[in-house]
């Protein structure tokens, strides 16, 4: 019933839309600009927040026809009316599960963590605090406690920034591991590399263009560029190594 | 008396020697296990202290946390100088733990069995 009047439907809207030479112009547009965009992220001199800007806007982009075709669907008889409102709210849910993804990736899972934990040892706010000085960071990342056993630690830079490491990590660590794991979640904070990370799995989710292109390279960067920050920082490839071979570090 | 969620636990396999508690744990868990039904209370080093090297402080840090989730001990949390640290203790003594998990067992298979476990039990002790 469902595919018998949605597929005679849909291939009638479909053409009806393609007849529209505004539609036609303005979807091949969305989809090249889509396209530049994408091309323009591989460029590793653009800043940080630039690079997380092109990964949206290409996004609207992508979407822009989908959207555009959902919007000029019309009802041309009154039986389709409920094939009309589902192929629309089809459409439609793809944006709208991109922002409920941006919702729960960028607001709802820091919060839980933050609720999840306690707040750090004054030692380990005080180093933040005197670090994130010293690297001119706009808002200085409040350091959380988590609770568990397991050794792992990560930080969030979207709104308030974040730095969160398990109890677990904070029993197995020396004080210079711990300072080097620190010094390597403060350069992600700095990098907004959370917010990117995100951001890229995003593309590789919802964009078909960027699993051709493949955008793995720059997350490796992004763990290599914090290693080298706390490596500076501390004179010594050491602490971060040892602390590396001890537990997981995101 | 003290009770301990069996649902998650897997016995060893037919022929295996493993005896008590360390046939539903593995070998590491049941060593750390026994290091803490020992010492009244531990921390992570002192746990790996006592196990003399035989594994990373990670894994004994990774293997309390396990043994955490399974009910078996508690642990509390205390600030130091480097940061936070748990004091885990075993919820009971060891034998308390094999006759939890032994009561846990049998009223499973009762509540899954109902009569025919009954009577399986009462022909099986009759011999």
């Amino acid at each position: 019933m469902f595919e018998e009047l949605m597929l005679p439907h849909l291939s009638n809207a479909i053409g009806i839309f393609l007849s529209n030479p505004f539609n036609v112009s303005i979807s091949v547009a969305a989809m090249a600009l889509a396209l530049l965009l994408l091309t323009k992220l591989t460029d590793k001199s653009l800043s940080q927040k630039t690079r997380i800007t092109l990964i949206y806007v290409h996004l609207a982009f992508l979407f822009t026809p989908l959207v555009l075709f959902a919007v000029s669907l019309s009802c041309q008889s009154v039986s389709l009316t409920c094939a009309v409102t589902l192929t629309q709210l089809l459409i439609y849910s793809i944006p709208i599960v991109v922002m409920a993804a941006l919702t729960a990736g960028l607001v709802l899972v820091p919060w839980y963590y933050e609720k999840a934990s306690s707040k750090s040892a004054k030692s380990i706010q005080s180093f933040v605090n005197n670090e994130s000085r010293r690297m001119g960071l706009a808002k200085t990342p409040q350091a959380f406690s988590f609770d568990s056993g397991k050794p792992f630690a990560f930080s969030t830079s979207f709104f308030k920034p974040r730095i969160f490491i398990s109890v677990g990590m904070q029993e197995v660590l020396t004080k210079k591991e711990m300072q080097a794991v620190l010094l390597h979640e403060l350069a992600h904070v700095k990098n907004s590399s959370a917010w990117f990370k995100f951001s890229s799995s995003m593309l590789k989710i919802f964009s078909p263009f960027a699993a051709v292109r493949g955008f793995g390279f720059s997350i490796d960067a992004e763990e290599q560029n914090a290693d080298a920050y706390a490596i500076m920082r501390q004179k010594t490839l050491r602490h971060i190594n040892s602390a590396k071979k001890k537990v997981s570090i995101k | 008396m003290f009770m301990v969620d069996v649902t998650g636990f897997r016995f060893e396999k037919k022929g295996s020697k493993t005896k008590g508690l360390k046939s539903v744990l593995s070998p590491l868990e049941s060593e750390v296990l026994d290091v803490l039904c020992n010492c009244h209370e531990a921390k992570v080093r002192e746990v790996h202290k006592k196990l003399r090297g035989k594994c990373a402080l990670t894994s004994v840090a990774v293997i309390l946390d396990r043994l955490h989730d399974k009910k078996l001990v508690s642990r509390k949390a205390h600030y130091g100088r480097g940061g936070q640290h748990y004091v885990y203790s075993a919820k009971a003594s060891k034998k308390d733990l094999e006759y939890s998990v032994l009561e846990n067992t049998v009223n499973k298979l009762m509540e899954s069995f109902g009569s025919t476990a009954v009577s399986y039990f009462n022909e099986r002790f009759k011999k």
